[in-house]
């Protein structure tokens, strides 16, 4: 009986699985789908591989896109993952002042902000400022967010290094700030890989803003991928290519910070 | 010249005081122990000497120098926390040099002192290791390593034995004492465990609720506590303590109380009934030792109503008669000023044996050598105890301070 | 941290370093509000202006507000926003939950298997949403192929308007799941197991344990699940564009897609600030309520704990 129980648990699972990964997997297949194959009615699954449409991707301005993508996510996380552990600190060792939990509230309401409510007044200022697009622009605008969340995924995890580390090394001369770098920092390793990771998704995804505050230059992968269905209409072949390269580093991603999941999506804040 | 001066120190926690007003001096090159339940402000002190505590009054001084607002690091002083606190990221020899780093030392010098705290505290071999691999005993080494390689004329110590097993506590405290001394250090010493206290001081704090109860060497401390905090915190078992009144009878003087009765005895000027009788019980083997000074003959004088002052006082009102249970009698029949009692538990301990007892409503805790006490461990329930007066501490039943006689 | 925690080292106030705090604060906060304050500010400046393509910013006052708030696309925008947002974080969390229940065991290749669950959460909704689009197309996709096959009519999903309402509360929910599903397994992972031992001591049915000892230590997890779904979906605004761009028509038209509308498609950028505004006071709002849950059920669920964590 428990045998059997077992048995239907992994079907389940396996069900469940199956289920959430299937759209994923056929995005794959689709993308190594001979253009005759992609169209075929009814859908076929059996059909001899092809890479014709990612060498079309591979020359295509999608590549400058991704690059585009690659420096904003990569600046704005490195920028913001500095500026928001000394923050974190900040908050976790000298933050039992007045205001705060205000300043702290403020600064996830900013982490929870709809795009929509800053493009408008983004536009006008970068179009006055003739920053419109370009990479800077969207590094400061996507590191709004970045620091937001880094503050308080961070803070977290100095919240959880026993302050006597630190006060030991104070005793022992060094100044606060060495204190810092060489005994609070080392400690949260593991909490700056995390933050990194999830920055650097949260980033390369952002869509809204990259859209309407970039034209040719600035443009990200999410709005090239968005002007697939634009410009070549019906190249599912060639937008499943394009799709699948911009997703690999995000899967990479995930996997790297799979132990701290939870934290990351809650921002630490579970029970 | 004191080493450590404490003025008026107030540590507060939000609106609580753990401190109030405390001042204390601790001498140079002196192994001071502050002692006290958990909660009682001993290791906000430290933490104050430290620098790890912000004051709401109160200043402190370190050889001479007003450190009250001074960084831990400008104040000279080293620190064995209870948790050890060693730097996880850094090997053993890390954890040496770190401290070494903010003294900037030539790299030679470093070199130097590691090797020599290493081989005081044998730990040659494990300087390369990280402290996860190591036990916890030496990982309390390293934490020791890691405070006296910089050569503080003070140490600090948070409860360092807490974490040990019992045989490894009682080793170390052997070596932190020999340490002290050999370094003429001045070290600060926070503990819960009297025991410890006891053995490693050259001077008790004793301490509750924030503020000092006791200051005085470990003989000072056992022997002639000042209150009734004092006197059931220090000693194992704690001292047992027993209401009773002061009354007359005829031409003697007994403290009173629910089934026992203790004679009145001065010892200086003033002699209030017979001495302790010479005719001793029989099979009392104890009361044929003398028991405490011997007494003069010219210390003796008859003379009605002599009770002495301040106990005089207390006439016919309530008292706490306190007595160690190393100092009460036992003997298997009655005798003169020995009362009834009934023998519920013993517990032997090796060479001693500890009698639970009940003596009126009140249980009585006595300890003895287990052969002297043999009739009582080989379960005989009806015993005959009694309290010799000149072992006696009596306190005040509201002040609870001691009340000299 | 409880209020009456001892007073850390730094709390302290060393005259030396003063300095140390401002210097770790001072940096992230600066650059939050000079690039929050300005935008903000002027937005609501420019929600009250008459700005448009072709119109001189002329002062209106609340007369944006109140425009949209006569235009039928408002309310439609708001009745498909909350459609979405209910249905959609309603099933995900049932979903999330039963998923949860089933993956609690770690048998062998349970975790390799929730990892692969996980991913889509992660995705951008840039690539699930055109792919599925993909897969919903009436002619190539291999969804609409399927509902063919089962009903025997051309089903036309993304073209008829309660059908795309439909595929996107099936694909937010899709891509969503994983996430109620994360955070449930965190919190039976919180349940101490000697709560299980004393039930099957006492005899007790699975509904009864289910009810009565995992289902307090789920309160949390699935608060703050339907908090930070509830916010994120009634942001929602990469999906639908990608879609649907909001059609057929208006059919599936939400709340950021209508300011979008507004701003970049109609030039009224006046009224697109207002609606904007909206949506910023209804997501603090919400934030609110987030934190208060947090830090009310934090304590909560210590206290209730007992001995399962440290005092």
């Amino acid at each position: 009986m428990a045998r059997l129980k077992v048995i239907l648990k992994y079907v389940a699972a396996l069900a469940a699985t199956a289920l959430f990964a299937f759209p994923l997997a056929w995005m794959f297949l689709t993308s190594i789908k001979p253009r005759v194959d992609v169209f075929a009615k009814p859908p076929v699954f059996i059909f001899t591989p092809t890479f014709e449409n990612y060498s079309r991707v591979l020359d295509s301005e999608f590549m400058l896109q991704l690059l585009n993508s690659a420096i904003i996510a990569g600046i704005s996380t490195a920028f913001s993952l500095t500026l928001g552990a000394l923050a974190a600190y900040g908050f976790s060792r000298y933050g039992r002042f007045k205001r705060a939990d205000n300043l702290l509230f403020w600064i996830l309401s900013l982490r929870m902000l709809p795009p929509i409510a800053v493009v408008v007044p983004f536009y006008i200022l970068l179009r006055w400022a003739h920053l419109f697009d370009t990479r800077f622009a969207l590094i400061m605008i996507y590191s709004i967010f970045n620091i937001s969340f880094a503050v308080w995924l961070l803070k977290g995890f100095f919240d959880e290094i026993p302050p006597q580390l630190e006060e030991s090394a104070m005793l022992e001369g060094h100044s606060p700030p060495v204190v810092f770098l060489r005994v609070a920092l080392p400690m949260v390793r593991a909490g700056l890989a995390t933050t990194a990771a999830f920055c650097l998704i949260q980033s390369l995804n952002e869509f809204l803003l990259a859209l309407l505050l970039t034209d040719v230059d600035a443009v990200t992968a999410p709005v090239g991928l968005a002007n697939f269905q634009k410009y070549f209409g019906l190249e599912w072949g060639q937008f499943a290519a394009a799709a699948t390269i911009f997703v690999v580093p995000i899967i990479f991603f995930t996997i790297l910070v799979r132990h701290h999941l939870v934290r990351g999506m809650s921002f630490g804040r579970m029970g | 010249m004191p080493d450590i001066e404490l003025r008026d120190l107030t540590i507060k926690y939000g609106a609580t005081a753990a401190v109030s007003g405390v001042s204390l001096d601790v001498l140079d090159r002196e192994y001071c122990v502050l002692l006290g339940p958990s909660g009682c402000g001993k290791t906000s002190i430290l933490r104050a000497i430290a620098g790890f505590a912000a004051l709401a009054a109160g200043a402190i001084r370190i050889g001479g120098r007003d450190v009250t607002r001074l960084y831990p690091g400008d104040r000279d002083v080293a620190m064995i926390f209870q948790d050890y606190a060693l730097y996880p990221h850094m090997t053993v020899r890390g954890n040496f040099a770190f401290p070494l780093q903010a003294m900037r030392l030539g790299r030679a010098e470093q070199e130097q002192r590691i090797r020599e705290v290493a081989q005081l505290l044998r730990m040659e071999d494990l300087l390369d290791r990280y402290p996860r691999e190591l036990s916890g005993g030496q990982q309390q080494r390293v934490a020791v390593g890691r405070a006296l390689v910089r050569r503080c004329p003070v140490l600090l110590l948070d409860e360092p034995l807490g974490n040990l097993d019992a045989k490894l506590r009682v080793e170390t405290r052997a070596s932190l004492k020999r340490i002290q001394r050999d370094l003429a250090v001045t070290a600060v010493h926070v503990t819960h465990d009297q025991v410890e206290a006891l053995a490693l001081a050259d001077r008790i704090v004793v301490m509750e609720q924030g503020e000092i109860r006791q200051i005085g060497s470990p003989e000072q401390v056992y022997e002639r506590p000042d209150n009734l905090f004092v006197a059931q915190f220090v000693g194992t078992p704690a001292m047992n303590v027993l209401p009773c009144r002061l009354q007359q009878e005829g031409e003697r003087w007994l403290l009173v109380g629910a089934g026992f009765h203790v004679p009145v005895e001065h010892r200086r000027s003033r002699l209030c009934s017979t001495p302790w009788s010479t005719a001793a019980p029989p099979n009392d083997r104890r009361a044929a030792k003398p028991d405490g000074p011997p007494w003069r003959s010219s210390d003796l004088a008859t003379s009605p109503g002599c009770v002495p002052p301040p106990l005089a006082n207390y006439r016919d009102r309530a008292i706490l008669l306190g007595i160690r249970a190393e100092h009460v009698r036992l003997a298997p029949e009655p005798g003169p000023d020995y009362f009834p009692a009934q023998v519920y538990v013993t517990e032997p301990q090796g060479s001693e044996v500890i009698v639970d007892m009940q003596v009126g409503g009140e249980i009585v805790r006595a300890r003895g050598d287990k052969e002297e006490w043999a009739f009582a461990a080989q379960g005989q329930t009806e015993v005959h105890a009694a309290f010799p007066f000149p072992r006696a501490h009596l306190f005040d039943p509201d002040t609870h301070r001691r009340i000299e006689v | 941290m409880s209020a009456a925690a001892p007073p850390s080292a730094m709390q302290a106030a060393h005259q030396r370093y003063r300095w140390f705090p401002y210097a770790l604060l001072l940096p992230a906060l600066v650059v939050l509000v000079a690039l929050t304050i300005f935008p903000l500010v002027f937005s609501l400046g420019v929600s009250l202006t008459g700005y448009g393509l072709g119109r001189a910013a002329g002062f209106v006052g609340p007369a944006n507000y109140a425009q949209f708030l006569r235009d039928p696309s408002f309310w439609l925008a708001l009745r498909n926003t909350l459609v979405i947002t209910v249905f959609a974080v309603g099933i995900e969390i049932a979903l999330g939950v039963c998923l949860a229940l089933l993956f609690r065991e770690s048998l062998p290749g349970f975790r390799a298997l929730s990892l692969l669950i996980f991913i889509p959460m992660m995705l951008s909704p840039l690539v699930i949403g055109f792919f599925w689009k993909f897969m919903f197309d009436s002619t190539f996709g291999v969804l609409a192929y399927v509902t063919t096959l089962l009903t025997g009519r051309t089903v036309s999903w993304l073209t008829s308007p309660p059908l795309a309402l439909a595929a996107i509360i099936i694909v937010d929910t899709w891509q969503w799941t994983p996430f109620a599903f994360l955070l449930t397994l965190a919190g039976l992972q919180t349940v101490p197991p000697q709560l299980y031992e004393a039930a099957s001591l006492e005899r007790a049915s699975a509904w009864m344990r289910f009810r009565r000892i995992t289902l307090p230590y789920l309160r949390f997890p699935l608060l703050l699940a339907v908090l930070f779904r509830t916010i994120d979906t009634v942001r929602i605004f990469d999906l639908v564009y990608i879609m649907t761009g909001g059609g057929p028509g208006d059919a599936t038209i939400t709340l950021s897609v209508l300011a979008y509308r507004y701003g970049f498609q109609f030039y009224e950028v006046g009224r697109a600030a207002a609606v904007s505004w909206l949506i910023v006071v209804l997501i603090n709002l919400l934030v609110m309520v987030l934190l208060s849950f947090m830090g009310k059920s934090g304590a909560a669920t210590a206290r209730s704990t007992g001995s399962g964590r440290a005092r």
